[in-house]
């Protein structure tokens, strides 16, 4: 029970603590800044803190966060994608050749 | 009532006591345990341990563990319990012998207690021993997520699993992801001439990436001098010319000019017929607009027509006033266009147009919108003044009133809250209302002279008109005045319909035939010149919304490297939003 609160804790005083820079400091330069350093954080902890950001409904966090979020999606490969979520494929090699031959028809990244 | 959850609540704090203080003496136990070579696992701290521990009391149905404890405990207490049956009182047992004697009670009760508590934890160790992350998303953050996402990466996210392709097929994930703005800008060349053939190759450009990409389009080969404009997420390809002796040609000896519409989807990479035009172009000018789905437009025009109708005289040359819509003349044309309609496409195999699968471009979900098509050169090679109007709704083209008489050749056209202005080669600048169906010439300020080969090109973002036109720079003083051309862009204050400078082209204009188009604050112009030799194709972008706006470069020789010179002149751009 008492690591638990301690987890909760942790998440709570960094959502408090991106609001209160964000409230404090008006420089555009300074907040992308710092908001780049703040979210050098394991995914389990992002993840949280999004949860976090949409019950509280902190719309500018949870904005940068699901920005943050989609940017680790950016670039990678399937399988890539799907280790950072812990996802498994589901899909039978027949059904993934109708989706690649889908994404043919569309515009897919060279 | 009280009572019992009172009695309830006691009896959960005594076995929350039990089970904290049962900590140490299960930290005990299993090092006991270990001792006795029982196999478990290496972690050392207290949590893990205590529930492997209690799985084992589970599982045994009662006090495996207690008997093996009591074993040892077992002497001291019987040695107690002699003590205490010699003082005959009874004694607070030993921590341990009471709370297995307890535990055998309410093992199960402490073991639903520990796993329930430590589930998140335990989560936490099991994906830390596994090596991987402990991710969990609920699915509508994840989709919010989801749609942050540029169009290339939202493909790849859909191989990732069934879960993810669904959530990002559907018309309202795509309607959220337009409305959030995630969007990004894509430019696409049409017109690409190579050896000498119309090859019908579409150069994509990924703004956000800078990469290029190439869609084959079967259906423009042999295809020349169309012009194409976007319209939420397609390309109206319209009108054009094809060459009558070689099929496949660029040839302009003798070709047909068309009245078709063809429409092409890149998200779904597909193409799709529209009604065509009433009179055949090439290179007409175009003109979108999106509008209510209850205006008035077709009806205004529809009625006046009507009325007109009775009134015309057949077989004459009528008055603007009298006959707006040419209805004289329409009567002859209209026995003409009952003769069979060579369309471009008449040749296509039906199964080129396949309905596209996904949701996102049911026409249900578009909003409405009508296409101007002005101008251009018809079928004998002469410059056409007439325009027509269509609907999305209704899928017609109908004829709209011709332009001024002394206007000139329109050489470009933009549609600017609500007034399609038009510009012509005689330095004239019209705009046609409409909503109102009817044009108005637009008295604007003397204007900075232009280069004369070079005609001006009209854009319109975000409310505002602007204009790039060539001029001569004057002089730095070195070789003499009027040494150099220069590029500009212009804006024109609608309300006093002055111009202003904005700012300057860097490159030099060499392209006589610069395209550029305009997309929510982005002005994207793409230039193709041949120069010693040698094809070259640049892509620059502006931002109007910045006070400094400045030109960047964001692509230089990609497209032209085996296409042929007349590419520069038969090139056109769309961009899209996707």
């Amino acid at each position: 029970m008492r690591s638990i609160s301690r987890w909760m804790r942790r998440i709570l005083a960094k959502v408090i603590e991106f609001c209160m820079k964000h409230a404090e400091s008006l420089d555009p330069e300074e907040l992308d800044a710092w908001d780049d350093d703040f979210f050098k954080m394991d995914n389990s902890t992002l993840f949280d803190i999004i949860k976090a950001a949409n019950y509280l409904d902190i719309k500018s966090l949870l904005d940068l966060t699901c920005k943050t979020v989609a940017n680790m999606i950016k670039g990678k490969s399937p399988e890539e994608i799907r280790r950072i979520f812990n996802i498994k494929n589901d899909f039978t090699p027949e059904e993934e050749q109708e989706v690649r031959m889908e994404n043919q028809c569309a515009l897919e990244h060279e | 009532m009280i009572s019992e959850s009172s009695a309830k609540e006691t009896s959960l704090r005594q076995d929350f006591e039990v089970a904290s203080s049962s900590k140490r003496v299960v930290k005990s136990l299993s090092q006991k345990l270990k001792k006795k070579g029982c196999r478990s696992e290496e972690e050392e701290d207290a949590p893990g341990i205590s529930f492997r521990c209690l799985t084992l009391y589970g599982r045994s149905g009662g006090c495996k563990v207690g008997a093996d404890a009591t074993e040892d405990f077992g002497d001291m207490v019987g040695k107690r319990r002699s003590n205490a049956s010699e003082e005959g009182k009874g004694f607070n047992t030993i921590c341990g012998t009471e709370e297995t004697a307890v535990d055998c009670f309410s093992y199960g009760v402490k073991d639903k207690f520990w796993k329930k508590t430590n589930k998140k934890l335990l989560e936490l160790k099991e994906s830390q021993r596994s090596g991987g992350m402990h991710v969990f998303l609920p699915d509508d953050i994840l989709e919010m997520c989801l749609m942050r996402l540029p169009v290339t990466t939202l493909m790849t996210a859909r191989l990732v699993c069934k879960k993810w392709r669904n959530m990002t097929r559907t018309s309202r994930f795509m309607q959220m992801r337009r409305e959030g703005l995630y969007q990004t800008p894509w430019l696409f060349v049409f017109g690409v001439i190579k050896d000498g053939f119309c090859s019908g190759e579409i150069h994509a450009f990924d703004v956000s990436f800078k990469q290029w990409h190439k869609i084959d389009a079967e259906v423009l080969k042999g295809r020349f001098m169309f012009s194409v404009a976007s319209i939420q997420d397609d390309i109206y390809v319209i009108g054009g010319c094809s060459s009558l002796n070689n099929f496949g040609k660029m040839d302009r000896s003798s070709y047909k000019t068309h009245k078709g519409v063809v429409i092409f989807s890149p998200l779904t990479k597909s193409w799709r017929k529209a009604a065509s035009m009433r009179y055949a172009r090439s290179a007409p000018i175009l003109g979108t607009y999106e509008i209510s789905s209850d205006c008035s437009i077709v009806k205004n025009q529809h009625v006046r027509q009507e009325r007109r109708f009775l009134r015309s005289r057949v077989g004459g040359v009528s008055d603007v006033y009298e006959d707006p819509h040419r209805l004289s003349v329409r009567r002859q044309v209209r026995s003409s266009l009952d003769e069979n309609e060579v369309s471009f496409f008449s040749s296509m195999k039906p199964n080129k147009f396949v309905r596209p699968k996904s949701d996102h471009s049911s026409p249900k979900v578009r909003k409405r919108f009508v296409l101007i098509a002005v101008g251009g050169v018809g079928n004998w090679d002469e410059p056409l003044d007439s325009g027509e109007i269509y609907d999305s709704v209704s899928n017609k083209w109908m004829e709209i009133q011709r332009l001024p008489v002394d206007f000139g050749t329109v050489c470009s056209g933009v549609v600017c809250n609500g007034m399609f202005y038009v510009y012509s080669e005689n330095d004239k600048l019209a705009g046609y209302d409409i909503e109102r169906g009817f044009w108005v010439g637009v008295q604007m300020t003397p204007f900075p002279p232009r280069v004369q080969e070079y005609y001006p090109k009209l854009i319109s973002c975000n409310h505002r008109l602007f204009m790039l036109s060539v001029s001569w720079c004057e002089g730095d003083g070195q070789i003499g005045r009027r040494n150099k051309a220069v590029r500009k862009l212009w804006e024109l204050d609608l309300m006093y319909l002055t111009w202003t400078e904005i700012s300057v082209h860097p490159d030099a204009p060499l392209d006589w035939n610069a395209t550029f188009v305009a997309d929510r604050n982005l002005i994207f112009g793409v230039e193709m010149f041949k120069i010693f030799g040698q094809v070259l194709d640049f892509l620059t972008m502006c931002d109007v919304s910045v006070v400094e706006s400045n030109w960047d470069h964001i692509s230089r020789n990609h497209v032209a490297h085996e296409v042929d010179a007349s590419s520069c002149l038969t090139k056109s751009l769309a961009v899209l939003h996707l």
